[in-house]
């Protein structure tokens, strides 16, 4: 009796699972390759931890059926009996190691043109397929391209079925014919450039450049087709008619330069916090990162340099973050209206009611940064009525006053904060500099014992004894 | 070498006042101005307030006086000594003078390291003319110009001249002559509503004519942006105005 329970809950099992075999999407985490000397027409992707042979890690098709040109001819097939699940091919070119590589079917007679993963391997004339290559009639006529790499991210966007894939990009200079470079379509996509190998994390120039070539309106479009937009590592954008980043729904950007932006570098949409690491944004149009379209929109700003914008650096609405960042030579506000400014510098933002730190509100946190040389005021309240924990700032040489608004911090300096050489290209702190060992003595307050003493700004070296310096190491990230 | 007692008591002497020494700077009047903005700061009504911090220093209530604009053609190319006068109105901080118990509201109306060519700013969004500055040694990249923002300038350049790596000329208003000089080669660089003259090279360079329009549809406001394309402005981005 036993044996016959045992029986009947696994038979159970395995009719369960055969329906989510045979209607399984290309999965979550289909890797997809992107690279200037790819083809569009290509696979383009492989299944993470597959075990198969990735064939997407290469320029061309491993095998490709089409009318001319091709390994093979255009013999690709698919029956309504199969649910057309089955591929096959008469004239073969299939083997065990194309398991989980993507096919990538262009065309043919009743089949929906897509990029296919490759579930099983039968014989070198049939595979099968994650989901239905047709709908209507058997398929026949196929063309198709199975490994090889994508030429366009947009490609890559266009091909994916699910959310939360992985686009590895490759350094080259990537455009388009149409209004934007990519469009993204689905949720949650991670997009990775690399230089020459996977996971380089380049920097400077060896990072993928998207080019808008003073045509294109947006570098990407970024809000994971209308609802949470992506991850984003290692990439440039220069030289868009309208942001250089538009429309962004929560997307988080590393190691990211966008430059000559006609309108915003990056416009926040209605609602979503964006988050900015190690970002550089040179030079646009209007303000350099914007997400004033709702009331939630904020941006979380970490390590970046905001610079040379025609407008403001940082101008947003929502919970919004400044921390260990630079935002100078703005013609408007360096940073308007986020919620936490920790240890960042405002330098040369000009204007006639420029401020280096604007509207800072009742409950917000401002401590140990540097107004320096800005238009207006360093710091600027939006009300006076409470005082923000708004201490262990430098506020020296703005147009009018340090602060305004605002209720002075019991451990603010109105000292020239006395960095290097900073018109001469060193803005690390020198010896004898009130920012030194200033910061907030948060290791007072939370226990600890030891030397976590920090400096105001973000040069963060301790100064060799003697040196008068500060030293290399507390540069600001040059992107 | 030895000191006598009285030149190492006159040292010490010297010390604090170099510690607290204060620019100074003389107006077309000649009175002395001493840049000391951190004692004062203005009110939301546009009186001068005492600074806290500094409540001891100053005993009486002092004037209020703007930035006076030098009395100098507007037209015309500026000397040096000129310049300097014009820069210094410009780019401020706020200046007492004691003797006459005045305070003149400081500002930094233009970019810290741009010469002005002529006294010819007006406002945010015209910000007068001012010389081309080659000079490398920037704050935060040592290797990149010192001056990489000329928006809203008008901007003299040598002919011939060949303008790189990310300088922002961006206008507030479609077609502006804002850049004087021929044979220029810009390479990504922001020429955003400049009118381009024709023996310029644009190297990847942004050149485009743009405005910004808000239009307000069933009650709600949208600050859409709006491209010259065949000469005509077209939309191209509309997105709604949030108001808090």
């Amino acid at each position: 009796m036993k044996l016959i329970v045992q029986k009947f809950i696994l038979s159970s099992f395995l009719l369960l699972l055969i329906p989510s075999l045979c209607f399984a999407l290309l999965p979550y985490d289909t890797i997809w390759e992107v690279r200037t000397t790819g083809n569009d027409n290509n696979g383009g992707g492989y299944d993470n931890g597959g075990a198969g042979t990735d064939y997407s890690q290469q320029d061309a098709a491993q095998e490709d059926w089409c009318a001319a040109g091709c390994n093979q001819t255009n013999d690709l097939a698919s029956t309504s009996a199969s649910s057309w699940l089955t591929l096959t091919s008469a004239a073969g070119g299939f083997t065990a190691v194309m398991v989980d590589n993507l096919i990538h079917i262009t065309a043919g007679t009743n089949f929906t043109a897509g990029h296919y993963e490759v579930t099983a391997y039968t014989n070198a004339n049939t595979v099968t397929l994650d989901r239905a290559c047709g709908s209507v009639g058997d398929a026949s006529a196929g063309t198709g391209y199975l490994g090889g790499a994508l030429a366009t991210p947009q490609a890559a966007a266009d091909g994916m079925v699910e959310r939360s894939n992985y686009v590895f990009i490759k350094a080259g200079t990537y455009t388009s014919a149409a209004a934007q470079i990519l469009d993204e379509k689905q949720r949650y996509v991670n997009w990775i450039g690399y230089n020459a190998t996977r996971g380089d994390n380049p920097h400077g120039t060896d990072r993928p450049f998207f080019n808008g070539e003073g045509a294109r309106n947006y570098g990407i479009i970024a809000d994971g087709n209308g609802s949470t937009g992506g991850s984003w590592y290692n990439f440039r954008i220069d030289n868009c008619v309208d942001d250089c980043v538009n429309n962004i729904k929560s997307g988080n950007f590393y190691n990211f330069k966008v430059s000559n932006c006609g309108d915003y570098g990056f416009d926040g949409a209605t609602s979503g916090n964006l988050h900015a690491y190690f970002v550089e944004v040179a030079t646009s149009t209007d303000d350099a990162l914007d997400s004033t379209g709702g009331s939630g929109s904020g941006f979380q700003t970490y390590w970046s340099y905001i610079h040379d914008s025609s407008a403001y650096g940082l101008n947003v609405n929502g919970d919004s973050d400044f921390i260990y960042s630079v935002v100078e030579s703005n013609a408007g506000d360096g940073v308007e209206d986020s919620f936490r400014i920790i240890n960042s510098i405002a330098y040369n933002n000009t204007g006639g009611t420029s401020q280096g730190f604007d509207e800072i509100g009742s409950t917000n946190l401002c401590i140990g940064s540097i107004a320096h040389d800005n238009g207006q005021y360093g710091f600027r309240g939006e009300t006076a009525v409470f005082k923000p924990l708004f201490n262990y700032n430098i506020y020296e040489g703005n147009g009018t006053a340090g602060t305004n608004g605002l209720t002075a911090g019991d451990n603010d300096s109105t000292s020239d904060p006395l960095f290097n050489q900073p018109g001469s290209g060193d803005f690390t702190i020198t010896a004898g500099s009130p920012a030194l060992d200033a910061s907030f003595p948060y290791w007072e307050w939370v226990g600890l014992t030891g030397d976590y003493k920090q400096n105001i700004g973000i040069d963060q070296d301790d100064l060799t004894v003697g040196g008068g310096g500060g030293g290399s190491a507390g540069h600001v990230v040059v992107f | 070498m030895k000191l006598r007692w009285i030149e190492v008591l006159l040292i010490l002497m010297a010390v604090p006042m170099l510690c607290f020494a204060k620019d100074k700077v003389k107006d077309k009047n000649n009175v002395e101005w001493e840049v000391v903005p951190e004692y004062y700061y203005i009110n939301d009504k546009g009186k001068v307030k005492k600074n806290p911090l500094y409540k001891d220093y100053i005993k009486e209530e002092w004037s209020f006086d703007k930035i006076a604009k030098p009395d100098i053609n507007e037209t015309l190319l500026l000397t040096p000594d000129q310049s300097e006068e014009v820069r210094l109105a410009l780019w401020n901080t706020g200046l007492v003078d004691k003797v006459n118990k005045k305070y003149k509201e400081g500002r930094k109306l233009i970019h810290k390291e741009l010469k002005p060519a002529k006294n010819d700013y007006k406002n945010d969004k015209d910000r007068g003319t001012v010389y081309y500055n080659p000079e490398i040694g920037n704050p935060f990249d040592p290797t990149k110009k010192k001056a990489r923002n000329y928006s809203f300038h008008k901007v003299i350049i040598p002919d011939g001249t060949i303008v790189e790596e990310e300088i922002n000329f961006s206008q507030a208003e479609p077609h502006t002559d804002a850049i004087i000089g021929e044979n220029l080669t810009f390479r990504r660089c922001n020429l955003v509503n400049v009118e381009i003259h024709p023996s310029w090279i644009l190297d990847n360079s942004l050149s485009v004519h743009r405005r910004i329009v808000f239009k307000e549809v069933e009650g709600i406001t949208y600050r859409c942006s709006e491209i010259e394309q065949q000469g005509v402005f077209n939309e191209i981005d509309c997105a709604e105005v949030y108001t808090e």
